[in-house]
């Protein structure tokens, strides 16, 4: 029996091997490779959704052996209804991003060495059980996403490269103190996510701890005010990168709070709920106007991000299984929906080579597919009852209403807002006359299709039927809530 | 039989004499480099055997025990990666490679020696062998006057401050009526000493140990020195005098693990906090790698004297693993400038085109000395900061990782350089075979000790 869930995350090692062999002057063959072996790990995922028991609220897929001995720390995998979809929605976007990659020119070789090195840290990170194995999984992401927006980007591509790293660094060396103190007030001493869980720490220590963790998650998540990496990195990375960043690094946040915040440290997610709750909403409604007053393109997604991670943040701070559902859901579903928005900005900057949204306008004329496209992806984004993105607000609001009525009020003026700059946005690059510099602009190729029809697809279908995402993730999500 | 015990060292002391005597034949002189490695492999072979022999030896001026092993292992390492370094480098001119060798190995003989003292005889002639070899080689470079400078500070600098250790040795002496560490350590803890003077005592050793350590205040002329030593000298001081600093720091103030003075805990921690901040702040401003690298070896040095604060068991296996993998991050980090033949962190500029090879073995070494996993540096750091949480100090495990952030933007600083830059210096590379072979070999380590340092850690296990 071939371990499923090991595969998954070094089958990307093998692409390293493959494609380090490979001469560099043979760069459509390096490039085959990573579609190969980003759709092998799609296909992978696919299985692992096919195999998967809904109804086990328990780990599955559990692979363990000891790794360290002297240090506890062991290699220790298991996927459950929480780690299910993101795990589908990294191979997905890893495949879709490879697709966006074939554009890459320069040092093809180096961007795909990085670029599966960085899949392997994110499989890694939402498959470990052991904090220590999470840790590492969690920090091998930085360095080939370093390089990435670093070396591919655009022009501040080394400050916004600096930031992220610095940022990102700065909140995990808290986890790491964290997580040795776990370790050593947990009896007896362990790294084990699951054991953990059940260990209930001294109500004292769940705060410091519970901070300490969730500063580190807040900066990936992106929360205020830890987000101003956020839209640095995501202008200046290639479109490929951003998809990623935006779909599935930012979920690495949200799944940590998820696997770690909220079973370890009960009392203090009660205590500081409200916290949360109020920062929350702060990123709907701050995310939103800020997006509102953007003339970039790329820097107005990336703000609409911001805004969307409050919900996720929204639905925790409910503390039951409806806020719950909708926080995982909606981490799920902004994957898909603003994954395909940076496609789609790339789409334009391929053509425009600007994304000023003042560049443009008029283009529904001449670009109908690209028009389509973009309209429903951002419909879906501001939150359309019938797409995706609205189930995840919605029952994330559902959730808080019962605690914080007032601050979902204010949060649903943020969905207003939200409405106004996907609306404002499609008015200045689709409608009016067609603008003059526009007119040459071909409508989308076939492979730029082939990236984004599946996110559509998806977008629809869950929007039309959320309970297909549902089932996999309820029983485990109802456990969690149970705790509370 | 105590003779035994000093096998590894009677040998390499032979070799060193056997190195100086061919240096004055040419055919000779040009292999000196062999014979020099063939010394510290056959010390290193025979270094196992000593195990068996007593205890303690030489009337009990030596100490045969797991500690001593281990450094003088490390010793020995260090030394077989620096003589590497050194025949790399074509600035160690022929006409006198020999002395160099000679003098490379009998630094690694005093390091030896000092590392298994058991007296403080011992230790004063040792560190002052130590020190006296380290002028002669920092300023190996008679007619570049960086290199000179360098030499005659550290001389000044540290023949101030193993004065001051002596001064410290003779109170001691006065107090205790014996040199022998355990005694000292079993009257000092029996609390039969005159409590303030024995401390001033012990921190007058303690001055001419930190020295030795580059511990902060006692770290000024160590960047000086670094910039202006041979590069691969730079890298052995960075590691040998250190090992041999921590060594002495274990053996005086940790004996039966029980702190010889009640501060201290208190006089560590704050003396690694000093220390890990201002080596890596200071570093942020360094334009020179190898004055950059020296300050990261001074926050390093904090990090370790951490793991010693930590009056345990633990804390001393920490120490140990980090130093383990110390060497090996160090060593890659300065032979890359000897390789890259480059000081100025702008030379950089491009090198990830010019010479990728050259350009990863940097990154990953410099990652490393930052503590990213999954390289090795990172393991060293967790062993250390998961002993320090474990003593409860959770203050300075916070000071600790904050200071790690702040050192990972100067390391970014030249990876940044090497891959992000478009200006590109077209400098040539110092393409020496054996250079690059060995730097590979830091490379592997730095990953393999980051994946599976099963290998060293079953020196350290966690409870």
């Amino acid at each position: 029996m071939i371990p499923l869930l090991s595969s998954i995350i070094f089958l990307p090692l093998v692409g390293v091997l493959l494609v380090a062999l490979t001469p560099s002057r043979l760069d459509k063959c390096i490039k085959y490779t990573g579609l190969l072996i980003t759709g092998l790990g799609l296909l992978l995922s696919i299985y692992l959704v096919m195999c998967f028991d809904k109804t086990k609220s328990s780990m599955q897929f559990v692979e363990y052996c000891p790794w360290l001995t002297g240090l506890n720390i062991s290699y220790h995998l298991g996927v459950d209804g929480l780690s299910l979809a993101l795990i589908f929605l990294t191979a997905l976007l890893g495949f879709i991003a490879c697709l966006a990659s074939l554009n890459i020119q320069e040092k093809v070789k180096e961007y795909f060495i990085f670029y599966f090195l960085l899949m392997v840290g994110m499989f890694g990170t939402f498959m470990a059980l052991d904090l220590m194995l999470f840790y590492i999984f969690w920090e091998t992401v930085l360095i080939p996403m370093y390089f990435l927006i670093g070396i591919w980007g655009g022009p501040r591509r080394e400050y916004a490269a600096v930031k992220f790293f610095l940022y990102t660094l700065a909140g995990s060396v808290l986890m790491l103190l964290s997580i040795l103190t776990v370790y050593f007030l947990a009896q007896p001493h362990t790294f084990d996510i699951l054991k953990l869980s059940s260990v209930g720490f001294d109500p004292h220590w769940q705060m410091v701890l519970f901070l300490g963790f969730f500063v580190a998650f807040a900066v990936k998540v992106p929360l205020f005010p830890f987000h101003t990496w956020l839209p640095d990195a995501h202008v200046e990375a290639p479109t490929p990168v951003s998809v990623l960043l935006a779909g599935v690094l930012l979920k690495m946040g949200g799944y940590g709070i998820f696997r770690i915040c909220l079973p370890f440290f009960k009392d203090a997610a009660h205590n500081l709920a409200p916290a949360l709750a109020i920062f929350a909403v702060i990123n709907i409604v701050y995310g939103a106007c800020v997006a509102m007053a953007q003339t970039d393109f790329k820097k107005m997604v990336a703000y609409s991000s911001v805004s969307h991670m409050g919900f996720v943040i929204l639905g925790v701070a409910a503390l039951n299984s409806t806020g719950f559902n909708g926080a995982v859901l909606e981490m799920f579903n902004h994957g898909i929906i603003t994954g395909g928005m940076f496609l789609m900005v790339g789409v334009l900057y391929d053509r425009a080579h600007t994304r000023d949204l003042s560049q443009f306008g008029g283009l529904s004329s001449s670009m109908p597919f690209y028009a389509f496209c973009l309209t429903f992806l951002s419909l879906a984004s501001l939150g359309l009852p019938g797409l995706s993105g609205f189930v995840g607000e919605f029952l994330s609001l559902v959730g808080a209403f019962g605690h914080y009525p007032w601050l979902v009020v204010l949060a649903a003026i943020g969905l207003i807002v939200g409405v106004a700059y996907f609306l404002y946005m499609l008015q200045r690059v689709l409608l009016g006359t067609l603008n003059p510099k526009c007119v040459s602009y071909g409508d989308m190729t076939a492979l730029d299709l082939i990236s984004v029809v599946p996110l559509i697809i998806i977008t629809f279908i869950v929007g039309f039927y959320p309970q297909i995402v549902l089932t996999f993730q309820q029983v485990t999500i109802n456990g969690i809530a149970h705790l509370f | 039989m105590s003779i035994q015990f000093l096998f590894p060292e009677l040998f390499l002391f032979a070799m060193a004499l056997w190195v100086l005597f061919g240096s004055a034949f040419p055919s000779l002189r040009k292999i000196s480099d062999f014979f020099a490695t063939l010394g510290i492999l056959g010390a290193l072979l025979i270094l196992p055997l000593t195990t068996n022999s007593s205890t303690v030896a030489f009337f009990d001026l030596l100490i045969n025990d797991p500690i001593s092993y281990f450094f003088r292992f490390l010793i020995l390492l260090a030394s077989v990666l620096i003589i590497f370094l050194s025949s790399g480098d074509k600035r160690i001119e022929e006409e006198h490679k020999g002395e160099y060798f000679f003098f490379i190995l009998s630094l690694t003989v005093s390091l030896m020696l000092a590392v298994s003292s058991r007296s403080l005889l011992m230790v004063y002639i040792t560190v002052e062998a130590v020190s006296i070899i380290s002028y002669i080689l920092i300023g190996y470079f008679r007619n570049d006057k960086f290199s000179s400078e360098a030499g005659l500070k550290y001389f000044l600098f540290g023949a101030l401050s193993t004065g001051i250790m002596l001064y410290g040795v003779s109170l001691i002496y006065g107090l205790c009526g014996s040199l022998d560490l355990n005694m000292i350590a079993n009257l000092a803890q029996g609390g039969h000493v005159f409590l303030p003077a024995f401390i001033l005592a012990v921190v007058f050793i303690l001055v001419g140990l930190a020295f030795k350590c580059s511990l902060v205040p006692f770290h000024m002329v160590a960047p000086d020195a670094y910039q202006g030593a041979p590069t691969a000298v730079s890298a052995f001081l960075s590691i040998g005098p250190k090992a041999m600093g921590f060594a002495l720091l274990i053996r005086l103030f940790l004996t039966n693990q029980t702190p010889l003075i009640p501060q201290w805990t208190t006089l560590a921690s704050g003396l690694a906090i000093i220390t890990m901040i201002i080596g890596n702040i200071i570093a942020l401003k360094q334009t020179n790698v190898k004055r950059m690298l020296a300050y990261s070896s001074i926050a390093h040095a904090g990090f370790m004297l951490m793991a010693l604060s930590v009056v345990h068991q633990v804390g001393i296996q920490a120490l140990l693993v980090y130093l383990f993998i110390y060497v090996f991050m160090n060593v890659g980090a300065f032979g890359c400038v000897i390789l890259t033949n480059r000081e100025e962190v702008d030379d950089y500029a491009g090198l990830s085109r010019q010479n990728p090879l050259a350009a990863l073995i940097m990154a990953t070494s410099l990652l490393s000395l930052a503590g990213l996993p999954p390289l090795a540096g990172f393991m060293a750091k967790f062993v250390v900061i998961a002993a320090v949480i474990q003593a409860k100090s959770y203050t300075l495990a916070l000071i600790a990782v904050a200071n790690s952030v702040v050192a990972l933007f100067y390391y970014l600083r030249i990876i940044k350089v090497m891959y992000l830059s478009k200006n590109d210096c077209i400098k040539p590379i110092n393409c020496s075979p054996v250079l690059i072979l060995v730097l590979i070999v830091t490379v592997i380590a730095n990953i393999l000790l980051g994946l599976w340092p099963q290998g060293i850690m079953h020196i350290i296990t966690l409870p």
